[in-house]
């Protein structure tokens, strides 16, 4: 892995919130205060930290919904797709039609996502279900149909928060299964997760995320071994 | 706005009719009985209870409600259209404009629907097709044009100072009853004329009932300088719509 074309670099980002306290008086959150970090072409890169830490707002910032308010983030001209699934699913529309919704929603051609059609029926599992409203849906069934639809995605940067497969256990490993091996294929990928054995899995490199300020980069086991030790010494006060 | 886009707003005001059409058992009627059943209210208290002197009211009614009524809907839809998205645009990258113009097209179909059976309505009253109609469509696209501008300014603000909606709501009512849809304007003196036709939906308003009751219309000038300043209005909405793109997502997460 001595590809070093960058995609997607982050010098000094910050970036704040905005919380309304009382009438006229607004107060700044910042969600992230200091964070750098390049993402290479064909690497899978890992963010790692606690709750709260600003990952969820770092993949916002990566995927160009939002702007920072200091630093610079520049893309040097790639697509980048956060991977919602069920982003906009309308509970009257079938399964069918909610798969052309969705995708048009993320970014994919409407003819492409025609085409794909039997194949998302298909991985989805859902069988005669895909032409049923999906308010009849178990929760379950809807994740599944939103992991079938996001995983026809074909970004040059796949932003991934946590999720990697859904469903029960079956389609859980299916699609556990899939999206790392398209992951490992070589898609370019940022992956926030708290599983450490899934980064240590995929990533080539982790960055972690502690207060909004890029704690340490570099390898996944030396940055995974310093954040397991950081846990250890900053354990919640447990109540008496 | 690429192919892509118009995609998407297409495919999504479809989808927007089918699930309220999927919601009620009778399902599509409601885009026609609604209507008749507003305006019978409207015909009830202003027609017979007040006893309202013009001549032909039942028409006279029926267009000016109509035209207002798309108007009116597809504004304030509109104007909450980028905040109803939150949980959408935190999600998905999408040019914001996409939200208010969705809401245009469904809101327009509607109206169409409605306005055809006013024509037929008409037909069938002896109010006749007559060249006059060539118009129509002049009129229509004016009134989308300042619908989408207006709209737009309020999707635009609202996200910001979702107190807004109110104050829009309420104005909005007040313009209402300066639009002319219970009484004639014309039969106000010259110098309320003038000031009263400065509402571009009262000057509209006349204008399909002169077209469609009287076979005539007359004021090009005042039309096209109301289509000219709603297309400036639309690009200069546009300007500021793409302005804050990436700070709605921002404002609507408080």
């Amino acid at each position: 892995m001595t590809d070093t074309q960058p995609v997607l670099e982050l010098n000094h980002v910050a970036f704040h919130f905005i919380k309304r306290k009382g009438y006229f008086s607004k107060q700044k959150y910042w969600a992230i205060t200091d964070v750098s970090f390049v993402l290479n072409k064909g690497e899978c890169l890992g963010i790692i930290g606690r709750n709260g830490a600003g990952k969820t707002t770092l993949l916002q910032l990566l995927s160009g919904i939002i702007r920072p308010d200091k630093g610079d983030f520049v893309n040097h001209g790639y697509t980048t797709t956060l991977l919602s699934l069920q982003a906009g699913f309308i509970p009257y529309l079938t399964g069918r039609e909610n798969t052309m919704l969705n995708g048009l929603y993320l970014g994919i051609r409407k003819s492409v996502i025609k085409s794909k059609l039997n194949d998302i029926q298909e991985f989805s599992e859902l069988g005669d279900f895909f032409d049923q409203p999906i308010s009849s849906y178990s929760s379950g069934m809807r994740a599944r149909l939103g992991f079938s639809i996001a995983f026809q995605l074909d970004p040059d940067v796949l932003l991934i928060d946590e999720v990697l497969g859904v469903g029960d256990e079956s389609f859980r490993a299916k699609s556990t299964h899939k999206m790392k091996e398209k992951i490992l294929s070589n898609q370019t990928v940022v992956i926030v997760s708290h599983s450490q054995s899934t980064l240590r899995e995929l990533c080539n490199r982790v960055v972690w995320i502690e207060n909004g300020t890029t704690r340490a980069e570099g390898d996944t086991v030396s940055v995974l071994t310093a954040y397991t030790s950081f846990l250890k010494e900053n354990q919640p006060i447990q109540p008496k | 706005m690429t192919l892509h886009y118009i995609h998407l707003i297409l495919y999504k005001s479809w989808a927007d009719l089918r699930s309220e059409a999927r919601r009620y058992y009778i399902s599509y009627l409601w885009w026609i009985i609604e209507p008749i059943l507003e305006m019978m209210v409207y015909y009830v208290v202003f027609g017979v209870l007040l006893k309202n002197k013009v001549p032909h009211f039942i028409p006279f009614l029926l267009i000016g409600l109509t035209s207002w009524k798309w108007f009116i809907a597809t504004v304030r839809h509109e104007g909450n259209s980028i905040l109803n998205s939150r949980s959408l645009i935190q999600q998905v990258n999408l040019p914001k404009a996409v939200f208010p113009l969705i809401v245009v097209c469904t809101d327009t179909f509607k109206f169409l629907i409605v306005f055809l059976i006013i024509l037929i309505f008409l037909w069938i009253s002896h109010f006749p097709v007559s060249a006059a109609y060539f118009t129509l469509p002049l009129l229509l696209i004016t009134q989308l044009a300042l619908i989408i501008a207006l709209g737009f300014f309020f999707a635009a603000i609202i996200p910001f100072v979702p107190d807004m909606d109110i104050l829009v709501d309420n104005t909005l009512r007040f313009v209402f009853f300066l639009s002319g849809v219970f009484f004639d304007p014309r039969t106000l003196s010259p110098e309320k004329q003038f000031w009263f036709f400065l509402n571009p939906m009262a000057f509209l308003i006349n204008g399909y009932r002169s077209i469609l009751m009287e076979g005539q219309f007359h004021d090009y000038q005042r039309l096209l300088i109301i289509l000219a300043a709603s297309l400036a209005g639309i690009l200069i909405a546009n300007r500021i719509i793409r302005h804050f793109d990436k700070i709605y997502p921002r404002v609507v997460a408080q």
